[in-house]
């Protein structure tokens, strides 16, 4: 089955929309690819990755400069490296949550690639801010690489 | 009593409640002085952006206000603008809308108290730490959750931002066999609605006594989803939906960004226990019983009881889900045509958390010359700072953490949805 990528934000948030921004680019590069937008609650995400892998893109706020991209990757040693503490999502029952739920229940997709891009700006109103609007170009590279070498 | 003189505490963001915003609890020896509760708000900048948009775009738009609840947006400003092009849906139509709203119901009930509410109650950090111990019971909300979610992609098109909903009714029908296929999941899911409301009603629910008006809107026949009539605990009189702003008023407080609401200049409550209170004898009967069982009686006005009327409404949606999927033909068109014309239109539905009233001024080329939104939190924020003020005094004597945990948990009996999208509320508390 084809990895699922999962854009998480909500696009009228400011730079919360980077998660659906990158969805979308990736989607018209890999139409090929499952590609799914989710605001709100990402414990909807535990249900749509059941036995695929996996690779989540959402704001973050770690406390790096502004429009640097992270990744995470969990394959069968576990993490390559610690996530961050919780709240490194905006989301009520955001990305973290719900990876933490997932464990908690077996849940998890065999690999699961988890791309943050740091945000700034998370106001009301549509377009990113400028560092993060130029960080969607190496953003979406992540998580083209990370479906290679998931799939 | 320890020292308290001078001492300002920051204390850990409130999670586990949608959205984003600010609480603040000053306490001056052991009288609480001042409950400040400060959201943002999403509408007043929706409610600008809507202008000049035509007459099609408003559900489209607003859905985005929040990820939970699209569906109540996309509701309440089709009704309005509906009411405005002289435009009636009915039949099954109207019986898919709320169908969807039903999906939408058992999405949200789900989710809060699986996941937000009931760890309260059970001395939990959250449903993550909840569900390493009960992992059958959380397993149980996730798919009663994931039913509410395929019930909005099969009528909505997609199970967050259902982009399936048009003014005048759907773009198209949903796929009749997938529907029927839902039966099982939905008699799966009544089963397990039922089983909600026996766990949450043996739940140690705190008495308390809520001073404030409860609002809703009035079943037709059936409880109510979507309607043209509002009716109050206050008066016997029903009040036409287009009368909504002559008694609700919205006016600026000096500690917070958004308005605060007062019905005929009182405080007044909307969402679960407000449609409960006043709309009970319409459930259906397995809902009406199980409400009985669980020891609620006509009128409930205790917020910590809300998740047990939240798992009662959690039922009656699975019920009239399995029932309007049973009964569904599909009709010979997804949407009565629309004409524009120049006019004033009002809609209103109950929002998992409420009323949700839309209002929009069109032109005669339909465009919108003005917009207003009053979602059911921003309704909600006076009973919910003069609940916390009697929470807090009640707790004056615990300690900062103890009393923080307590008003962190009377807030999430309100499911306040404070911004509609994202992060967290930070909540304070102040000992002067």
């Amino acid at each position: 089955m084809t990895p699922l990528v999962v854009g998480v934000g909500n696009r009228v948030r400011r730079d919360d929309g980077v998660g659906p921004e990158v969805a979308d680019r990736v989607r018209a590069a890999r139409p090929d690819l499952a590609v799914v937008e989710l605001s709100g609650d990402a414990s909807t995400m535990i249900e749509l990755w059941a036995g695929r892998d996996v690779v989540v893109v959402d704001a973050v706020r770690t406390g790096a400069p502004v429009g640097t991209c992270h990744r995470w990757r969990l394959g069968a040693e576990g993490w390559d490296r610690p996530l961050p503490p919780s709240r490194l999502s905006s989301h009520l029952i955001g990305v973290r949550e719900a990876i933490d739920l997932a464990t908690a229940l077996d849940r998890l997709p065999p690999v699961l690639v988890v791309v943050g891009v740091e945000v700034v700006d998370l106001g009301v109103g549509p377009g990113l801010s400028d560092p993060v609007a130029a960080a969607v170009d190496a953003a979406v590279e992540l998580v083209l690489e990370s479906v290679r070498s998931a799939g | 009593m320890r020292e308290t003189q001078g001492r300002v505490l920051d204390v850990a963001a409130l999670a586990r409640v949608e959205g984003e915003g600010a609480m603040r609890v000053r306490i001056d020896g052991d009288t609480v002085v001042g409950v400040e509760l400060d959201i943002y708000e999403p509408p007043r900048f929706f409610e600008a952006l809507l202008r000049g948009r035509g007459y099609e775009e408003p559900p489209d738009i607003t859905a985005r206000i929040c990820g939970i609840c699209p569906v109540a947006y996309q509701m309440s400003s089709s009704l309005a603008i509906e009411q405005i092009c002289g435009v009636t849906v009915d039949g099954q139509l109207a019986a898919l809308r709320r169908l969807l709203y039903c999906g939408e119901w058992i999405e949200s009930h789900a989710l809060h108290i699986y996941l937000l509410h009931a760890p309260d109650f059970l001395g939990y950090d959250g449903g993550i730490a909840m569900a390493r111990d009960h992992r059958d019971i959380v397993e149980r909300g996730l798919r009663l959750k994931q039913v509410g979610n395929r019930l909005m992609e099969l009528v909505g098109g997609r199970a967050v931002h259902p982009v399936n909903v048009r003014v005048g009714g759907f773009y198209r029908l949903p796929d009749l066999d997938a529907l029927r296929a839902m039966v099982p999941d939905l008699q799966w899911a009544c089963g397990a609605a039922l089983d909600t409301v026996s766990w949450v009603a043996g739940f140690d629910i705190p008495d308390h006594r809520g001073e404030w008006d409860l609002v809703s809107l009035a079943g037709d026949g059936e409880y109510p989803i979507m309607g043209r009539r509002i009716v109050t605990s206050a008066s016997p009189d029903v009040v036409p939906v287009e009368e909504f702003g002559s008694h609700a008023v919205e006016e600026h407080v000096a500690h917070s960004n958004a308005l605060h609401a007062s019905w005929d200049s009182r405080t007044y409550l909307v969402g679960p226990l407000a449609r409960y209170s006043l709309n009970q004898h319409l459930l259906p009967p397995v809902a009406r019983e199980a409400a009985s069982a669980a020891g609620l009686g006509s009128e409930c006005r205790n917020p910590f009881a809300s998740i047990v009327v939240r798992a009662v409404e959690l039922l009656a949606a699975c019920t009239e889900a399995l029932r309007l999927v049973r009964e569904y033909e599909p009709p010979a068109a997804a949407a009565v045509p629309v004409v524009p014309r120049a006019g004033v239109g009002h809609g209103a539905s109950e929002a998992p958390r409420g009323l949700l009233y839309h209002r929009y001024e069109l032109d005669e080329r339909g465009i919108v010359l003005d917009a207003t939104i009053v979602p059911p939190t921003s309704q909600n924020q006076r009973a919910i700072e003069r609940d916390l003020w009697q929470v807090a005094q009640a707790g004056v004597s615990l300690d900062d953490a103890a009393l923080t945990a307590r008003c962190e948990q009377a807030i999430r009996n309100y499911d306040p949805c404070i911004s509609c999208a994202t992060h967290d509320l930070d909540l304070r508390i102040v000992r002067a």
